[in-house]
């Protein structure tokens, strides 16, 4: 469970995220919705300890996150960040190996690998070069690079992925539709057997789909937090992001105006 | 390629190489038996020479995929960011400025000088062109350019001013040479070369993960605090080993790990080791080429290297400029 309190941050006297008190319980889809420049990625890297110099207090199950030592952490959290380095020419599947390596010499096998390769549709472009992909190709193999240093690799039980949290910014940028779509339903798969999820979306859709729990952010500061069917309502959201939405709350549906 | 096999083929080929290096040279030293003359000229001319390219190159193709990793950008070297320059600038002040302060001077404060002014040069550089994380190629590149103009000037004027150089050449500041070296020079090299090789040895998981960001490494659990520190020491450790002992030779770091990454791929756990073969191979036989080439007139071993990686980093900027 992740536990924030009274975070806040500000850099260079600009007050990128105001005092909040956030719970967010496991094995549970959470969305971060709103603006650009509202926060959110800025939240995420709070939650993944990438950023130490705000205030407050981040405890990730119970413990302080600055208590973690970090290749502990690295085997319990991951985080897809929205902009990667490519300049270094590794293969599709050496990519892929490094995240799993985060969890100890011979922990990885080559049947994780290709699990992981197989989930993210890779399989053919395992021998590429991350320097020969195009923008979709490299975003999923960036994403499998970074679920597989949370990866089940002892139980294979029902809750394999228990205790792990996955921390997503933009996961879907530059994705076609079926590989949206695919990965959706893996979220989904992986949330039933115990990953508990961080995500920043802007799609209202994707939000929709995956949302068990959704935080909107504004100007740096929490207007909400709660299930997703009390967020993603009309007046909600005209507030939070100035555009107008029709939801149909019986069949699920949600409409954007142009 | 396997790197495996790699490693066969570099090993034979530094082997041959190594026993051309020591055998060729004004007079072959090929017989059943040596005169002493020979003898002597075997131990403490060509070996401790060979000695010296050996350990040059390796580390010189070390230094090189540290700091490429540093920078995240496989144009970062040595030589063309200004780091061995700053090198030799400290060194070179070292013994001028030595001279006025002391009757004598120890290798061990030019050295100690020739590594401050390198690792000064490698902070500022990471700090000119490194921005958030990461690193603005263009700024690099031009702040090395920047760099050897400093520094190249600033050594030039040195010794335009001090009489207490007149034993060492200029060239050799600028352009480096592998000869004259005695043996306590030569092992004192080859240890802190190894000693710095052993360190980036033990960085290369973290270094994998640093390429990929600054922020991508710390969630993959390596501290890229750390790594940078240890980089930066490490690489201009070796970087002024090299070049308090033999001045500057630039474009190894350049060519050679280029090489073996078109081989191996980007894994750095076979870039770095294969590198510093790779690298003693070629120094050995630049140093073959730079030493018969016109002899008994002996070529600076850099205006070799040069010649060579001039083109070639052009031509890697060429296929930089079609990929983007």
């Amino acid at each position: 469970m992740f536990e924030i309190r009274q975070l806040s941050y500000t850099c260079n006297g600009q007050v990128l995220l105001q005092p909040m008190d956030v719970k967010l319980r496991s094995g549970q889809i959470h969305v971060l919705l709103g603006e650009n420049g509202a926060g959110k990625s800025t939240l995420l890297r709070c939650l993944s300890g990438a950023l130490h110099t705000m205030q407050g207090e981040v405890l990730l199950d119970g413990k302080l996150l600055a208590e973690w030592s970090l290749p502990e952490l690295a085997k319990k959290r991951a985080h897809l960040g929205q902009r990667q380095e490519n300049a270094f020419a590794f293969s599709v599947r050496q990519l892929v190996a490094l995240g799993l390596e985060v969890q100890g010499p011979g922990k990885q096998d080559d049947s994780q690998l290709q699990e992981i390769l197989h989930c993210f549709d890779l399989h053919d472009l395992a021998e590429r070069s991350i320097s020969t992909l195009s923008g979709g190709e490299l975003q999923r193999a960036h994403f499998a690079r970074t679920i597989a240093q949370i990866w089940p690799t002892e139980s294979h039980g029902e809750q394999r992925f228990s205790g792990k949290w996955l921390l997503l910014d933009e996961w879907y940028a530059g994705l076609d539709l079926k590989h949206q779509i695919s990965l959706l339903r893996k979220m989904k798969q992986w949330c039933h057997e115990g990953l508990s999820i961080v995500m920043v979306v802007h799609d209202l859709h994707l939000a929709q789909a995956l949302a068990d729990r959704c935080l909107l952010l504004k100007n740096g500061e929490l207007l909400f937090y709660g299930s997703a069917q009390e967020a993603l309502q009309p007046d909600r959201l005209r507030q939070l992001l100035e555009v107008e939405v029709h939801v149909d709350n019986e069949q699920g549906y949600l409409r954007v105006d142009f | 390629m396997k790197p495996s096999r790699v490693y066969w083929f570099l090993s034979v080929a530094l082997f041959v190489a190594s026993l051309l290096h020591v055998a060729y040279g004004a007079g072959w030293l090929v017989s059943a038996s040596w005169t002493p003359q020979q003898s002597l000229i075997f131990w403490e001319l060509r070996l401790p020479r060979l000695l010296t390219a050996l350990s040059v190159g390796a580390g010189l193709a070390i230094a090189g995929v540290a700091l490429q990793a540093l920078f995240r950008n496989p144009l970062a070297e040595p030589g063309l960011v200004g780091v061995s320059a700053g090198s030799a600038f400290g060194a070179v002040f070292m013994m001028v400025v030595g001279s006025w302060l002391w009757q004598e001077i120890s290798w061990w404060q030019i050295g100690g000088m020739a590594f401050f002014s390198g690792l000064a040069t490698i902070g500022a550089l990471y700090w000119i062109a490194t921005r958030n994380g990461r690193t603005d190629v263009a700024m690099m590149l031009l702040a090395g350019v920047a760099f050897n103009a400093i520094f190249g000037a600033s050594t030039q004027f040195l010794m335009t001013v001090s009489d207490a150089l007149q034993l060492q050449s200029v060239t050799f500041w600028l352009m480096g040479s592998l000869a004259n070296l005695a043996w306590h020079s030569v092992l004192i090299l080859a240890v802190i070369s190894l000693l710095a090789a052993f360190g980036l040895l033990a960085l290369l998981k973290p270094m994998n993960a640093f390429v990929l960001g600054e922020e991508t490494c710390l969630h993959m659990g390596y501290d890229p605090k750390h790594f940078k520190w240890r980089v930066m020491v490490l690489s201009a450790l070796i970087v002024a080993a090299s070049v308090a002992a033999v001045g500057v030779i630039g474009f190894v770091g350049l060519v050679v790990p280029h090489m073996i990454r078109l081989l191996v791929g980007a894994d750095h756990r076979a870039v770095l080791p294969l590198s510093a073969f790779g690298g003693a191979l070629l120094l050995v036989l630049a140093d073959l080429f730079a030493k018969q080439l016109f002899a008994p007139v002996e070529l600076p071993i850099g205006l070799l290297m040069a010649m060579l990686g001039g083109p070639f980093f052009l031509w890697l900027l060429m296929q930089n400029r079609r990929a983007v």
